[in-house]
C-alpha cells in the first residue's frame, strides 16, 4: 500500500520544483496582469473588477493599427523565414556528403542575442550603413541617404530582416535535423518507386515534416509578435507594436495608465494563444493519419 | 523479357571494398535468391541493381542495355525493403498508387490498379486505412502490392520476411512464391536464411565477404558444395581429407570402397549428417562413443567420437542410444561429395555419384573428368 | 510497364530553377547574406577613422578595446554579472528540469496534459506580459532591483525548454535501463548517477547551451525586475543599436559573441563523451 502510494505521487514529487516556479512566478505573474487588467489595482486605491479599460483600449484607432502593425511584421518575418529555412534545409538533406562548413556556418546566428543581430543590421543596412556606401561608391546613390529608410518606418522592412536572420537558422536547424530522418528512411523507398528528387521533396519529405516545421515556425511566430527590445528600439512612431505600445503606458508617470498597459498585454498574450492554437489545430488536421 | 546482367561491379564505403567484382546473370522470370551472413554485401548489392547506390567500377545491363549511370527513379526496377517503409501520410491505396501518380498516370487507372493488386495480396477493401493502422504482415503485404503495381521488369526484395513472426511468414513466403509463379517476374531476393532460400528459390547465389562464392541450384548447392563454408550453410556437413585411388577411398589408415568413382589424388570428402547412418555390423563402418545427443525434429543429432575425428550424424529417432555407447556409423558413400585438395590446386572436381546419376541417361559410359 | 513520358513536359520547364547551380548560387546568396553583418561588425570594431561615405575605415585601430578593459567604464564587471546570472539560472534550471523532465519522459499521471501545457506556455506567452503583471508583486517581496529576483524571472523563461529536452530524452531512453540496472541491483543514486546521467548527456549540453543562451540575450525582464541595478550585456548595448559610438557597440557585440559562442564550446567538449554519437534534442 505504501509503495502504491508512493509510485502514485512519484510524478508529481519529480515535478514538484518546475511547477512551483512556474505555477508562482509564471501563472502568478499572468493572474496579475490580468486582475490589472480588470482594474483591480489596490495600491492606487482602485479595487472594483471592471471592464472599463478593456473597453477603453478596444475603442482606440490606435488598437486597430498596432495589432496589425504587430501581426503584419510577425507574419511576414515568419513565412519568408519558414520558406527560406525549407529551401535550405532540404538542400543540406540532399547533400551528398554532409558539409561541414555549411552545418557550421548556419547555426552561428542562433548563438547570437536579438540585440546583436539587431546592431549588425543596423550597420549594415541603415541610410549611412554600409550597404548605403557601397551603393554611393558604385554611383547608384547621390547621396548615401538617398538609400530606402528601412528602419523607424511603417513598412519595418529592418525589422523583418532582422528577424528573418535570426529565425531562419533556428527553423533550419529544427527542421533540418527531422527531414533528414525522413528522407534517408524513406527517400529511396520513394525513388524506387519513380519519384524523381522533387517528388521525393513534396510528396513524402515535406508533408512528413510538416508537423516539425509547424512547430518551429509557431515558436518564432509567438516569439516575434510578443518581441519588444527591436521595435522599440527600431520600430515606427506610429503605429507601435503591442508590446511597445504597452510598456509606453506601463512606464508612464499617470499610474492610472497601468491598467491601460495591462489591458494591452493580455490581449496580446490573447492573439499568441489563439494563432498558435488555431496552427496546432491545423497540424491536427493534417496529421490524420495518427 | 527482363534478364540482368552484372559485370565486375566494386563498390567501396570509406575505402573499404565492400563487393568485390561481382558478375551474374539472372534470366527472365527466374527466381533467385541472394544468401550469405549479415554484412556480406547483400543489400547493397541490391541497392546497386536499384540504382540507390552507385558502384566505382563495373555495369548493370538490363536486356542488354547498360543501365548503371540511369537513377533508380527511371529504372525498370523495384525495390521492396526490409521494414515496409510505407509512407505513414498515405493511406493504403495511396500508398500503392505512389509509383503510378509519379508516372502520371491517371487517378482512374491507379484506382483500378489498387484494387486489384489489394486482391491479389489478400487484403481486398483496406485501400482507406493507414499503414499504423495495419499488421505487421499487412504492412509487408501492403509494401509488395506497391512494388508490383509499377510491373516491373525486375522485382528486388530485401529481406522482406525477417521482421514478421514466423507464422505469418509462411504465409508470405506463400504469398511471394505464388505470385512470382502468376506474375513470372524476374525476381532477386536477399536472406540470410538459407531454408528460405532454399523453399523459394529456382537458384541461390551465395555472397561471403563481398564475393559471389557458388551461383547455382538449390539442388547443386545442397549436394555440390564449392567449399566447406557453403556447405555448412545448407546443413550440417563431416569432412574427412584422404586419399582416392582404384576406386578406395583412403583415410587415416582406413580403407573404403568407393567403386564408383574413377578419378585419384588428394581428396576432402564432404560427408552430410543425413548420409550417415547407426547401424550394427561392424563390416566397413566407423566405429566409436556417442558424446552427445539431441533431438532435431524428427532426427537425432548424434556427436561421435570416432578413430577419424568427430563425426556428427543425423538418424531417425527410433534409435534411442544414450552418450557413452559404442556404435558403428554406417557411411552412405554413394552421395559423398568429393572435392580434391592439396598443392594450391584446390576446386571442384566432377566425381560425385549425384553428378554422374544426372548425367547417366545422355553421357552413359563417359569418362570422368580428373581432379587437378 | 509504364514509361517515363507522361511528365517530362511538366518537368522539363522546372529544369532551370531545379538545375544545381541555380540552387548553390541561391545558398551561396544566402549564405553571404548571413555573414555579411559579421564582416561589418569586425570592421567597425578594428577601425579608428571611418568617414561617412567610405567604404572601408581609413584608420584602424583598438579603440574600443581600450574602452573594453578601461576599469572606469566597469565593462569586466558587466560581463561577469552577465555570465554569472546566466550560468547560476542554466545550472538551477538543469536540476529543476531533469526531475520534471523524467516525469513527463516515463509516467502516466492525471492531469499531464494540464501540465505540459503549463511547461509550452511561457515559450508562446510573451515575456513582457509576465514581467509587467509580477512586477508589482517583485517590488512588495523586495525581489524587485535584485540579482535573486531577475534569477528567479529568468529562470521562468528557460524552464520549459530543459524540461522539454530532458523529457524528449527521457522518453527516448525508456524505462529499460533503469530496470536493468535495478535487477543488477543498482541504488536508487546509483542508478542515477552510472546508468541515467551518462545517457542524459545529449539532453545536458542541448539544453545548457540553450538556456544559457536565451537567459544570456535576455534584455526586457533583466531591465524590468532589475530596474537597471542588474546591468548585464544586453542592457549595455541596448542604446548602441540607435545612436552612440559604433567602434565602442562593435567591441561590445563581438565580446558578447564571442562569450557565447565560448561556453557553447567550452559545454560541447566538456560533456560530450568521445564514442558517443553526437545527439540533439530539440523542442
Amino acid at each position: 500500500m505504501q509503495n502504491n502510494l508512493t509510485a502514485y505521487y512519484k510524478p508529481y514529487m519529480l515535478l514538484a520544483p518546475a511547477l512551483l516556479v512556474l505555477v508562482v512566478f509564471f501563472l502568478g505573474g499572468l493572474a496579475f496582469a490580468l486582475l490589472q487588467s480588470f482594474g483591480y489595482f489596490p495600491v492606487i486605491g482602485l479595487n472594483k473588477l471592471s471592464l472599463e479599460y478593456y473597453s477603453k483600449v478596444l475603442g482606440q484607432r490606435e488598437f486597430y493599427a498596432s495589432l496589425g502593425f504587430t501581426f503584419y511584421i510577425s507574419f511576414v518575418s515568419t513565412a519568408l523565414s519558414t520558406i527560406v529555412a525549407i529551401y535550405l534545409a532540404n538542400y543540406m538533406v540532399n547533400l551528398k556528403r554532409k558539409n561541414k562548413f555549411i552545418d557550421f556556418l548556419y547555426k552561428l546566428p542562433i548563438a547570437v542575442p536579438h540585440i546583436v543581430a539587431a546592431l549588425m543590421v543596423v550597420f549594415l543596412l541603415s541610410q549611412g550603413g554600409f550597404v548605403a556606401r557601397i551603393f554611393f561608391k558604385l554611383g547608384l546613390l547621390n547621396e548615401t541617404a538617398q538609400f530606402p529608410p528601412l528602419f523607424y518606418s511603417r513598412s519595418a522592412i529592418g525589422i523583418i530582416l532582422i528577424y528573418m536572420w535570426k529565425e531562419i537558422p533556428f527553423i533550419t536547424l529544427m527542421v533540418y535535423t527531422v527531414m533528414n530522418n525522413i528522407h534517408k528512411r524513406l527517400g529511396e523507398a520513394a525513388s524506387t518507386l519513380k519519384a524523381s528528387p522533387r517528388d521525393v521533396f513534396y510528396q513524402v519529405t515535406l508533408p512528413l515534416s510538416m508537423p516539425s516545421i509547424i512547430s518551429a515556425s509557431a515558436i518564432v511566430f509567438a516569439f516575434s509578435f510578443g518581441a519588444f527590445e527591436i521595435p522599440y528600439l527600431l520600430g515606427a512612431s506610429y503605429p507601435k507594436t503591442l508590446s511597445v505600445w504597452a510598456y509606453f503606458n506601463y512606464i508612464s508617470p499617470d499610474l492610472l495608465n497601468r491598467p491601460v498597459a495591462m489591458v494591452i498585454s493580455i490581449v496580446l498574450t490573447s492573439f499568441c494563444v489563439l494563432l498558435v492554437g488555431v496552427y496546432y489545430v491545423f497540424m491536427k488536421n493534417l496529421r490524420q493519419w495518427g | 523479357m527482363a534478364q540482368v546482367k552484372l559485370q565486375n561491379i566494386d563498390k567501396y564505403y570509406s575505402g573499404e571494398r565492400i563487393i568485390k567484382s561481382l558478375s551474374f546473370v539472372i534470366n527472365h522470370g527466374e527466381f533467385v535468391a541472394l544468401v550469405g551472413p549479415s554484412g556480406c554485401g547483400k543489400t547493397t548489392t541490391l541497392k546497386v541493381l536499384a540504382g540507390l547506390i552507385k558502384p566505382e567500377h563495373g555495369e548493370i545491363l538490363l536486356d542488354g542495355v547498360d543501365i548503371t549511370s540511369i537513377p533508380a527513379e527511371k529504372r525498370d526496377i523495384v525495390m521492396v525493403f526490409q521494414d515496409h517503409l510505407l509512407f505513414p501520410h498515405l493511406s493504403v491505396g495511396e500508398n500503392i498508387a505512389f509509383g503510378l501518380k509519379m508516372l502520371g498516370i491517371p487517378r482512374k487507372v491507379r484506382e483500378d490498379k489498387v484494387r486489384v493488386l489489394l486482391e491479389m495480396v489478400q487484403l481486398p477493401g483496406i485501400e482507406k486505412r493507414y499503414p499504423a493502422q495495419l499488421s505487421g504482415g499487412q504492412q509487408q503485404r501492403v509494401a509488395l502490392a506497391r512494388a508490383l503495381a509499377l510491373e516491373p521488369k525486375v522485382l528486388l526484395l530485401d529481406e522482406p520476411l525477417s521482421n514478421l513472426d514466423p507464422g505469418l511468414r509462411d504465409g508470405m513466403r506463400e504469398l511471394i512464391s505464388r505470385l512470382h509463379k502468376e506474375l513470372n517476374m524476374t525476381t532477386l531476393f536477399v536472406t540470410h536464411d538459407q531454408d528460405e532460400a532454399m523453399l523459394l528459390a529456382d537458384k541461390i547465389a551465395v555472397m561471403l565477404g563481398g564475393e559471389l562464392v557458388q551461383y547455382d541450384t538449390p539442388f547443386n548447392l545442397y549436394n555440390k558444395p564449392i567449399s566447406r563454408e557453403v556447405a555448412n550453410m545448407f546443413g550440417i556437413c563431416n569432412y574427412m581429407q584422404g586419399f582416392l585411388y582404384n576406386g578406395v577411398f583412403h583415410v587415416q589408415g582406413k580403407k573404403y570402397f568407393v567403386p564408383h568413382l574413377t578419378i585419384q589424388g588428394n581428396v576432402e570428402a564432404y560427408i552430410r549428417a543425413e548420409h550417415i547412418d547407426l547401424v550394427s555390423s561392424q563390416r566397413g563402418c566407423l566405429l566409436g562413443v556417442v558424446r552427445e545427443r539431441k533431438f532435431i525434429c524428427g532426427h537425432s543429432m548424434f556427436k561421435v567420437d570416432t578413430e577419424s575425428g568427430d563425426v556428427t550424424a543425423l538418424v531417425k529417432n527410433h534409435l534411442d542410444v544414450s552418450p557413452g555407447s559404442r556404435v558403428n556409423l554406417k557411411i552412405d558413400w554413394e552421395r559423398v561429395w568429393f572435392q580434391s585438395r592439396g598443392d594450391g590446386s584446390e576446386g571442384l572436381c566432377d566425381n560425385s555419384h549425384i553428378e554422374r546419376s544426372s548425367k547417366y541417361k545422355h553421357h552413359a559410359g563417359d569418362g570422368q573428368a580428373a581432379c587437378g | 510497364m509504364y514509361n517515363n513520358k507522361s511528365k517530362s513536359n511538366e518537368r522539363s520547364n522546372r529544369v532551370i530553377l531545379n538545375s544545381l547551380p541555380f540552387k548553390k548560387i541561391i545558398v551561396l546568396l544566402f549564405f553571404s547574406m548571413l555573414m555579411f553583418p559579421f564582416i561589418v561588425l569586425i570592421l567597425w570594431a578594428f577601425s579608428k577613422h571611418w568617414p561617412a561615405g567610405a567604404i572601408l575605415p581609413v584608420e584602424w585601430g583598438l579603440r574600443g578595446w581600450h574602452y573594453m578593459l578601461n576599469p572606469q567604464n566597469k565593462m569586466l564587471g558587466v560581463i561577469g554579472v552577465s555570465f554569472g546570472l546566466s550560468l547560476s539560472v542554466t545550472l538551477l534550471a538543469i536540476i529543476i528540469s531533469i526531475p520534471a523532465g523524467k516525469a513527463l519522459g516515463l509516467h502516466d499521471f492525471p492531469l499531464k496534459n494540464l501540465v505540459e501545457i503549463l511547461v509550452l506556455a511561457p515559450i508562446i506567452i510573451p515575456p513582457i506580459t509576465v514581467g509587467m503583471g509580477i512586477h508589482i508583486a517583485f517590488i512588495k517581496y523586495g525581489l524587485a532591483d535584485t540579482f535573486l529576483g531577475v534569477m528567479l524571472i529568468h529562470l521562468v523563461v528557460v524552464l520549459p525548454y530543459g524540461i522539454r529536452i530532458f523529457a524528449s530524452v527521457y522518453k527516448a531512453m525508456g524505462r529499460k535501463w533503469d530496470e536493468q540496472s535495478r535487477a543488477l541491483k543498482a541504488k536508487g543514486w546509483q542508478r542515477f548517477l552510472y546508468v541515467s546521467l551518462p545517457m542524459l548527456r545529449p539532453g545536458l549540453i542541448a539544453s545548457g547551451i540553450l538556456m544559457f543562451n536565451v537567459s544570456f540575450s535576455q534584455y526586457f525582464l533583466t531591465f524590468l525586475i532589475g530596474g537597471g541595478k542588474i546591468v548585464t550585456l544586453p542592457l549595455v548595448l541596448f542604446p548602441y543599436v540607435n545612436s552612440g559610438d559604433r567602434v565602442v557597440g562593435s567591441v561590445i557585440s563581438l565580446v558578447f559573441i564571442m562569450v557565447a559562442l565560448v561556453f557553447m564550446i567550452v559545454v560541447e567538449k566538456a560533456i560530450t563523451d568521445g564514442r558517443q554519437q553526437p545527439q540533439y534534442y530539440y523542442l
